[in-house]
């Protein structure tokens, strides 16, 4: 049996303004892999995870998702910037979850989960929102259908943007800080569905600070600061055997 | 005096009916012509080429800061001098459309800046083309913001048409004067012609209101169908919107 590699990151480097946040990142990914990236805010944790579907442009290095160069291409050792509209078609193949939900606050939730199939892929609007309820329903939003996101709790929003992500029907979802914006009561519904995507064999990248989580269903810890990855292991040994220092004082700080 | 007679006579003269839809088709066909010049003005204004910026930038600064009246006249009775020679109406239109296309692009602009990153963000990580995520995620929400503004510029062109008369075109005004001259009855024939705005301005506030409803779906603000939820459950999205 073959394992597929989803993601294959090298040497991703970014700066801003003069200070460079990503120093050089590698990271692979395998079919089916939940990675957990932790690590001190403004260490590079989001950019990089942005740099996966190109919302973020890397100065150097490459992003392959499922063996596709994303946002160039090479021809003859020259490196062409792809135009937007052909990255659009790579993002096709990664979903995104944001911090702040993002869900477009004009439709409904039922309209946000086939907003992707129905603009992107041209699917019929009834055939979309079949589908879309299926996938309300998968996340417990059953009810939800018709509820415009301001009439939603922020828990049921969060499931909707993972509804709107899963519509797409992804190799890989990115998931950014899905639980901060949330109140503490409703970070448990939230991290239930991303442990049954999981057990679904949904390959996904997770930057969260939740511990919980990152022992019950991640298969590695990986710990981003100062723009490099620092340690890169399997939860167990990420949490009882720590290599680097900077890693211990960050455990101490948050445990 | 004040005569009701020749008040009335004014409220139900033909002339001035005319005139009155006049005035109307010449605001709406303006903001229908203004307004897809004003979304590109804007998006030249935010481009990524110095030259397109350049340009548009000169063309909003010169037509806000010169009197329509002035452009009108240039327009109308100035350029033959160079060879362009332009009907009334297509004077009208063209000082019209020119002039509330560099006020209506600041608007847009604005409508396009209020809409959070965020948006476009999660539209462009499903996977839509730029121009999808402009139609289907940032311009409906831009709008929301656009339409109380949009409204009361249409509201301002109702009236601002009158300096059309100037140069001839027989709008309201005009009319109304022209109708003057046969009785000398000014205060009736300017009542009348004011009620006339005043019945277009109103009815054109009708529209606004039911407009701003209907692009102001999902959202807390405007009065709505009465099934909106306040809880705390709300404040996220809130939040996400003052942002």
């Amino acid at each position: 049996m073959t394992i597929e590699t989803v993601v294959e990151a090298r040497q991703v480097r970014k700066s801003y303004g003069g200070v460079e946040v990503l120093k050089g990142i590698d990271l692979t990914v395998r079919q089916g892999e939940v990675v957990l990236v932790l690590g001190p805010s403004g260490g590079g944790k989001s950019t990089f995870l942005r740099t996966l579907n190109h919302l973020e442009t890397p100065d150097s290095g490459t992003v392959s998702i499922c063996g596709e160069r994303i946002g160039y291409s090479e021809r003859g050792g020259r490196q062409l910037a792809l135009r937007e509209r052909r990255i659009a078609v790579q993002r096709r193949r990664t979903g995104m979850v944001f911090q702040q939900f993002n869900l477009f606050p004009n439709m409904t939730a039922l309209d946000n989960v086939a907003s992707g199939p129905v603009h992107v892929n041209g699917v019929s609007k009834s055939e979309a929102r079949g589908a879309a309820r299926e996938l309300l329903a998968m996340v417990g939003l059953a009810d939800k259908t018709g509820s415009y996101p301001s009439q939603l709790s922020g828990g049921q929003q969060q499931r909707v943007a993972i509804a709107r992500a899963l519509a797409m029907r992804p190799e890989l979802l990115l998931f950014d800080e899905p639980t901060s914006a949330l109140d503490p009561e409703m970070v448990g519904e939230v991290l239930d569905v991303m442990v049954r995507l999981r057990e679904e064999g949904m390959t996904m990248i997770v930057v969260s600070h939740e511990m919980g989580f990152a022992r019950a269903a991640a298969d590695r810890v990986v710990f981003i600061a100062d723009g490099t990855v620092v340690e890169d292991k399997s939860p167990d040994l990420f949490f009882s055997a720590p290599e680097h220092e900077r890693t211990r004082q960050f455990l101490d700080r948050i445990l | 005096m004040w005569s009701w007679d020749a008040f009335f006579d004014f409220l139900t003269n033909p002339q001035l009916i005319q005139g009155a839809w006049t005035t109307i088709w010449l605001t709406a066909v303006s903001m229908a012509l203004a307004l897809p010049l004003a979304v590109l003005v804007a998006l030249g204004r935010a481009s990524r080429i110095g030259p397109v910026r350049a340009v548009t930038g000169f063309y909003v600064w010169l037509m806000r800061g010169t009197p329509l009246l002035v452009q009108l006249v240039i327009i109308y009775t100035g350029l033959p001098q160079v060879g362009i020679r332009l009907g009334v109406i297509s004077a009208a239109l063209t000082g019209l459309v020119l002039n509330e296309a560099a006020y209506l692009s600041e608007i847009v602009r604005a409508g396009v800046l209020s809409v959070p990153r965020g948006q476009s963000e999660a539209a462009r990580a499903l996977g839509m083309p730029p121009w999808k995520v402009f139609r289907v995620v940032v311009m409906p929400q831009a709008l929301r913001v656009m339409v109380p503004p949009l409204g009361n510029s249409f509201n301002g062109l109702l009236k601002t048409t009158t300096l059309v008369s100037v140069i001839s075109v027989e709008e309201l005004l005009r009319r109304t004067q022209f109708a003057v001259q046969t009785n000398f009855r000014v205060l009736e024939g300017l009542t009348a012609a004011a009620l006339y705005y005043l019945a277009m301005t109103t009815l054109w506030g009708l529209v606004q209101r039911w407009l701003e409803i209907r692009v102001g779906r999902g959202h807390q603000t405007g009065p709505g169908k009465g099934r909106r939820v306040k809880t705390a459950a709300a404040v996220p999205a809130l939040e996400m919107e003052i942002r």
